[in-house]
């Protein structure tokens, strides 16, 4: 019963993660609109919440989504504000600068969902930072 | 311990260094180095001698102090760091710091920098918002044939950068002393290879409340986004024939100026604005731990280990460690785009 219950729960977060990604896509080619952030944080959280295996981790697994779902709206504003700024620059250049405002968005984005994680579960269980501190506890 | 003691680091001799925080313990004085974030431990002598030096007595001819152990203590204490012998001008891995101001107390005594850090977290995004909102709905007419062209792009450009390194670093001081247990040690000017900025000294180790911690690092970029927004606004308020119409061309300059430290420092780049904000959620440093996590698999025993450890969420782990070390070549990138500029420019 457990089993079949999270097989359908991570079934739900998977089909909320599409939704995520379409939303992120429609950002991307439609008229944008503000609305869209907040329905697409909310709908991260349902993911994050829905799955079992997430329980105690949803700081890393909220990072890991993000990464994932903003990639159309991301590559859109990227080439949208590198073009808006440069008129007339070498192709290379343009690309460049493309994945610079990809990365500065992306941190933007995950910061602020680093922050919502936060508050939501104060309390996490992840190993992220483990490794390190085995290794700086053995050389102490 | 509160407040500074009076030293005078245009003093004629050494004195303690105004980024030493000595705290009681029960194992003895804890000495918290604020410029390489390490704690050195002093025995009481060593402390007291510490505190005499105010840059006006001798380090050699302390009162209570044999000539043995003020040379003993001094080269410990200079060792460590703990002692300011370079006046004003200090050099750090490559760094040039000068110090233009000391404050008198390292923590505030009033409730001023609490206002003014709850005005800029609530206010910078909404202004910033409305900035782009108005640049979208009005058009702007820039009159490329405007009297002060030229002195318009210099004024947008440098006097944007300038007033944009200035403030973010107030933004860093103001929300560090809006929490009651952080401490400002001092400001000033610095030159990191060829680039000019600014900097403050800050102490937030003892804030213990990781969204406030992440707020301190996060408060530059939220100065740079509401001076940004705040230009935008006056951009599309000002009358086309009034003073500041003159200067709008400037205005723009200046509000990509901030745009782009805002985008530059928010990224997770390691010691950047980003990085410091991540690593107080998270809870130690990302970049370390995406390093450490991504040692364990170059080898098959320590990968099966790794997984059987953490399982299916060992996949966010790794996920994670690789997003953030690919973060890494950001400034790399950004020197490789500005080199193509020049490139393309040459070529064309």
């Amino acid at each position: 019963m457990n089993r079949r219950y999270d097989i359908f729960k991570t079934m739900i977060g998977i089909i909320t993660i599409g939704l995520l990604i379409l939303q992120s896509y429609g950002m991307a080619h439609n008229r944008f609109s503000w609305w869209n952030i907040p329905v697409s944080m909310i709908l991260l959280i349902l993911v994050v919440k829905s799955v079992s295996f997430m329980r105690g981790w949803e700081r890393i697994w909220m990072f890991v989504i993000t990464l994932f779902s903003t990639i159309p709206f991301n590559v859109k504003m990227g080439v949208n504000i590198v073009d808006w700024y440069f008129v007339d620059i070498f192709l290379v250049t343009k690309i460049i600068f493309r994945v610079i405002v990809y990365m500065s968005l992306l941190s933007a984005e995950e910061i602020m969902m680093c922050f919502v994680s936060n508050i939501i579960w104060p309390e996490q269980k992840d190993t992220f930072l483990n490794e390190v501190r085995e290794e700086e506890d053995g050389s102490i | 311990m509160r407040g500074v003691p009076k030293i005078n680091i245009d003093g004629r001799y050494p004195c303690k260094a105004n980024w030493v925080i000595l705290k009681s313990t029960k194992n003895g004085i804890a000495a918290r180095n604020c410029l390489n974030q390490e704690t050195v431990k002093l025995t009481d002598r060593q402390a007291k001698y510490l505190m005499r030096l105010d840059g006006n007595r001798n380090p050699c001819k302390i009162k209570g102090f044999t000539k043995q152990e003020c040379e003993e203590y001094y080269d410990y204490l200079d060792s460590e760091v703990l002692i300011r012998d370079e006046g004003r001008t200090l050099h750090a891995d490559g760094i040039m710091l000068h110090t233009v101001y000391i404050p008198e107390r390292k923590y505030a005594g009033t409730i001023i920098p609490k206002i003014l850090n709850s005005l800029l977290w609530l206010t910078f995004l909404p202004v910033f918002l409305y900035g782009l909102f108005r640049i979208s709905r009005y058009d702007i007419e820039f009159g490329m044939n405007c009297n002060y062209f030229f002195a318009n792009v210099i004024t947008g450009i440098v006097g944007g950068l300038l007033l944009g390194m200035i403030l973010h670093e107030v933004g860093h001081a103001i929300a560090c002393l809006a929490n009651i247990k952080g401490a400002f040690l001092e400001a000033g000017f610095m030159i990191r290879g060829i680039l000019p900025g600014a900097y403050v000294m800050i102490d937030a180790t003892d804030v213990t409340n990781r969204r406030k911690k992440a707020q301190i690092y996060l408060a530059g970029i939220e100065v740079n986004l509401l001076l940004s927004g705040l230009l935008m606004i006056l951009m599309t308020s000002v009358r086309e024939n009034s003073f500041l119409g003159e200067w709008k061309i400037a205005m723009l300059y200046a509000v990509v100026q901030n745009v782009i430290l805002a985008l530059i420092n928010i990224s997770l780049v390691e010691n950047f604005d980003g990085e410091h904000t991540m690593r107080a959620l998270f809870g130690g440093s990302i970049v370390d731990a995406a390093k450490a996590n991504l040692k364990q698999m170059f080898s098959a025993k320590k990968r099966r280990n790794y997984f059987r450890k953490n399982g299916i969420n060992g996949i966010a782990n790794i996920c994670t460690s690789m997003v953030v070390l690919v973060f890494q070549i950001f400034i790399p990138l950004l020197i490789l785009a500005e080199i193509s500029i020049f490139v393309g420019g040459v070529f064309s």
